[in-house]
């Protein structure tokens, strides 16, 4: 007979770890089931960047809250995941830029983010590495970055503390509507829980058409490249205005160089592959930004999957149609918003009423004539 | 989009240039890269400009290959990098030219192998070199690593290095062997397929002899020490398996060490690119499954030489060979019939050395009792300075397989991209995990397939050259 | 002190042209440290490159046109190229083959491995500084 637990969590990445993790220590007995390894998909590939610069306006709020959360990692989650608190700075080459970034950075300010323009040539005293040809730049503190590789093990050692039963190399293959709940059908044995969270990332579409439940996720697959340990060349974490760059040089030494570049992929292969025309565009556009990292040597390209909805917003809150059933994910720089969002799913599971909206999904479900 | 050439190899060793000169032969249009200033990889390695040593021992087969390769119609370009191969097939390489990108339908893979050293305390000390390094210096630098040097590890390299010290007058303190006399010479019947090796090795072995250099056979080193250079060594005793053993160690001044276990296949290009792989311990680790002509389980996409199986010189000449006359089948420049007829005595041949090169490689092979005997505190990864205890920690977290690993630790995140640490912390951490080697996997090969600096990458450009679409939602 | 005799190799680049004058300039008025014990040893009786003068570490020293860069510094007997960037230990080439990336230091003013550059009259070479430098 399969036990059931009071939670089953399909994906561990940063949503379903959180929510698994504060869910647990609400006193729940949750399952959270990973077809790899805790936080090795996007959670643990992505660059780590904890900007409002690049986040959608909507999202702000939640945003900062999980800047906060995740400057006090070592607090609640128990364990370091690297991360820096430091200035960001968006950047404006061209004049066209320039009117982007003070539109963007004038409407993300409105919903709370300590966004300030600057000159180019105070955007230089703030980061002395910085080319000269900037123009203007959106400067803001509440900004910084964590290591991503390092959730993983965070996580795990906190999922573990709090008694979160973990099902890792397990796939899941098919959700069942069972007497007690929810019967999940995996690669090894099937797991039961009496409420359930999908948290599979760009997999929540699969997932929830083993439901009937048709939302349309699509996979973006971001480049990301890492230098060797260079002597520091920067000190905030650079973006440009088109949000193309994300930017940041470690304690370590290694500079991390992103911004969504696409590689190609898929999420039934689960592979992605480097393209290598993006890794020269990105890669000029940081050595624009930085002009130091030009005699710097590239050591790795990567790709991870991000989730997209059909308005770029989350898709986070109760499946229609079912009880005690939720979706978390496709949250868009969703390592920044990460924490926050996923315990807001907490909260509305342990019954209490979420500090913030969450994000129904009725919006983005897909007519279907059959249903 | 028209591919640029009908086959591309990438590697000019002996493997990669017969590839080429076979595909050549019979009508293709090849390209040939390598990063280094000459075609030769490194068991012909050419000597450096102006260099002219007397003792050109085998210098001719590297004079000879190169020749060949000039004089046939095959675009060689050396000095080339080689840092994404992608698609079916693009191959990005940054050169002299700058970031240029070539494509063909076809493409073998033959990146030759690198030094494995099991790690102790002091390997990294400067004036500790491989074995092959050692062979360089002395082959294409005609330097010695130092006047009073100590050879250590195993397999025919130890031997080689030895015999080429001796050659050319220098002193070697003591030799130390993993092996015993009688493993060396239960590979004597094998070796007498190969006559001139067979030979050349007993010619080696008698010249040691010969010398009155101490060899402590069974024995392997224990530390290097020294403040900024390597000024001792300690040597000590190993049992038939490779681990320490107890009995006394020896202790010997030195100014150099060239140490050296074995070979491990260069094979990022096959895993790059998808192909399938198997875990073969006699034949250096991680290779992909090829048929007898080197195809891949990837269409197009060919393996040959010590990057698909640490078998050996010869071998890779002969797997250069059928798998340029298998490219020019599978792209239909030649008959079945001559297919038959021109790659059945580089079979038979192949099949004929194989005893022997298979007695060599497990000469070579790593033992696990090798990686089980090193100290707790040792750096493995040299890079990041990851001990084998933060690797045993890993595993002890929770780590699964050598990615999570890796993620844990930082071992293989530095820019030798994990081919100096990675086939000895897969053993480590497959041993602390208590499972089968090949249950851990390999790491994830990525590009860029060698550290490649920005400046090459980028070349000259404007900031309107770069493609930015439109900005995301707000 | 040895005789160093410096023989422009025929079909010098132009380019080249001022540094030979600097060199022969150089050789005229200096001296230079031989090769001592703790040093890689050349070969006796081997014909080599032209002899020519390079700049390490603000250092001249000897060695010959064509040789790896990374074995001529192992012949004026210095080992100690960097250090490891996480504990800072002493590193050197180690593989000579392109693959350990230990020997990598500052050649003609970029990071180069230096077993895989070739020695030409006046390079200008620098070893990686230990921490705390700039």
């Amino acid at each position: 007979m399969t036990r059931t637990h009071d939670l089953v969590v399909v994906g561990a990445g940063v949503h379903g770890s959180t929510v698994a993790l504060l869910a647990a220590r609400g006193g729940l007995k949750v399952a959270l089931i990973e077809r790899d390894q805790i936080c090795r998909g996007a959670s643990g590939v992505n660059a780590g960047t904890l900007t409002m610069q690049m986040t959608r306006v909507a999202l702000i709020p939640y945003a900062m809250r999980a800047h906060a959360m995740w400057a006090s990692a070592r607090q609640w989650l128990g364990h370091d995941v690297g991360v820096v608190v430091c200035d960001g700075l968006s950047l404006a080459f061209t004049e066209q830029e320039e009117e982007l970034l003070t539109h963007r950075a004038g409407k993300r300010r409105e919903a709370g983010a300590p966004i300030e323009i600057v000159s180019g040539q105070h955007a230089v005293e703030i980061e002395p590495g910085l080319s000269r040809q900037v123009r203007t730049a959106g400067w803001c503190k509440v900004d910084g970055y964590a290591n991503a590789y390092q959730t993983g093990l965070a996580f795990r050692r906190a999922l573990v503390e709090a008694g979160v039963v973990l099902y890792e190399q397990t796939a899941a293959l098919g959700i069942e509507i069972v007497h007690r709940g929810y019967h999940v059908i995996t690669s090894k044995d099937p797991i039961q829980g009496r409420r359930l969270v999908i948290a599979g990332g760009v997999w929540i579409e699969p997932m929830l058409a083993w439901l009937g439940v048709h939302l349309p996720i699509k996979v973006l697959v971001n480049q990301l490249s890492v230098t060797e340990r260079i002597a520091p060349v920067m000190r905030t974490q650079v973006g440009v205005a088109s949000g193309l760059l994300s930017l940041k040089q470690y304690p370590h030494g290694t500079v991390v160089i992103g911004g969504g570049w696409q590689g190609k992929g898929d999420r039934v292969s689960g592979h992605g592959e480097i393209v290598p025309d993006s890794v020269v565009g990105n890669v000029r556009l940081a050595c624009h930004a930085i002009p130091n990292l030009i005699s710097a040597r590239l050591t790795r390209s990567w790709t991870g999957f991000e989730a997209e909805t059909a308005d770029a917003l989350p898709a986070v809150g109760a499946i229609p149609g079912f009880t005690d059933a939720y979706v978390c994910g496709s949250v868009h720089s969703g390592y920044t918003s990460g924490p926050y969002i996923a315990k807001l799913l907490a909260d509305r599971l342990l019954g209490r009423e979420p500090e913030l909206p969450l994000f129904p999904i009725e919006r983005l479900l897909a007519t279907e004539d059959s249903r | 989009m028209t591919p640029d050439f009908d086959l591309m190899v990438i590697g000019a060793g002996p493997a990669g240039c017969q590839s080429g000169l076979a595909a050549s032969r019979h009508g293709l249009s090849v390209l040939l890269v390598d990063e280094a200033a000459d075609a030769g990889g490194q068991v012909d390695r050419a000597p450096a400009s102006g260099l002219l040593m007397k003792l050109a021992e085998h210098g001719e087969n590297g004079h000879e290959l190169r020749r060949r390769v000039i004089n046939s119609a095959i675009t060689l370009r050396c000095g080339c990098r080689v840092w994404s191969v992608s698609d079916g097939f693009r191959v990005d390489v940054a050169g002299p030219s700058g970031h240029e990108a070539f494509s063909a339908p076809r493409l073998s893979a033959a990146s030759g192998a690198y030094e494995r050293v099991v790690p102790f305390p002091g390997w990294t000390l400067p004036g500790v070199i491989g074995l092959a390094a050692a062979t360089t210096l002395i082959k294409s630098q005609g330097m010695l690593p130092g006047r009073r040097i100590v050879l250590a590890g195993c397999g025919p390299l130890l031997l080689l290095v030895a015999s080429k010290v001796l050659a050319v007058g220098g002193e070697i303190a003591a030799i130390a062997d993993l092996a015993s006399p009688a493993d060396w010479l239960i590979t004597l019947p094998r070796a007498l397929r190969r006559p001139p090796l067979a030979i050349r090795g007993v010619g080696w072995a008698v010249g040691i002899g010969r010398s009155r250099v101490p060899i402590y056979f069974r024995h392997g080193v224990r530390t290097a020490t020294g403040r900024d250079r390597i000024e001792s060594v300690e040597i000590g005793p190993l049992d038939r398996s490779g681990a320490p053993a107890a009995g006394n160690t020896i202790s010997i001044e030195v100014d150099a060490l060239a140490v050296g276990h074995g070979l491990v296949p260069g094979a990022e290009i096959p895993q790059l690119l998808g192909a399938e792989m198997i875990f073969d311990r006699l034949h250096g680790g991680w290779i992909p499954q090829v048929d007898k002509f080197g195809r891949t389980s990837r269409p197009g996409l060919y393996a040959v030489g010590d990057g698909a199986g640490i078998r050996g010189a010869e071998p890779a000449l002969l797997a250069g060979e059928l798998a340029g006359l298998a490219a020019a089948r599978d792209a239909g420049r030649i008959s079945a019939a001559t297919y038959d007829y021109e790659t059945k005595k580089p079979l038979r041949r192949r099949r004929f050395y194989a005893p022997f090169a298979d007695a060599m490689a497990g000469m070579m092979a790593l033992r696990p009792e090798q990686a089980a005997g090193i100290p707790a505190e040792t750096v493995v990864c040299r890079c990041e300075d990851v001990t084998r205890e933060s690797i045993e920690n890993a595993a002890a977290a929770g780590a699964l397989d050598v990615n999570q690993m890796k993620h844990f630790t930082r071992c293989g995140m530095g820019p030798c991209q994990g081919r100096m640490c990675g086939d000895v912390a897969a053993e480590l951490f497959a041993q602390s995990r208590k499972v089968q080697r090949d249950t851990v996997g390999y790491w994830t090969a990525r590009p860029p397939l060698r550290p490649v600096t920005l400046s090459d990458l980028v070349g000259s450009f404007e900031y309107d050259d770069i493609p930015i679409p439109r900005p995301p939602p707000l | 002190m040895p005789c160093v005799c410096f023989i422009a190799s025929p079909g010098d680049r132009p380019s080249v042209t001022g540094v030979v004058d600097r060199q022969a300039a150089i050789l005229a008025a200096r001296s230079y440290p031989a090769a001592t014990t703790g040093a890689a040893v050349r070969i006796t009786g081997e014909q080599r490159g032209a002899r020519v003068v390079i700049c390490v570490d603000g250092r001249l020293i000897e060695a010959h046109e064509g040789e790896m860069v990374a074995a001529a510094l192992m012949a004026a007997g210095i080992y100690r190229l960097r250090q490891s960037p996480n504990a800072g230990t002493a590193r050197g080439a180690f593989c000579l083959m392109g693959v350990c990336q230990e020997c990598v230091i500052q050649v003609a003013g970029e990071l180069r491995q230096s077993c895989m550059v070739s020695v030409v009259a006046g390079l200008e070479v620098e070893t990686l500084p230990t921490t705390g430098e700039a």
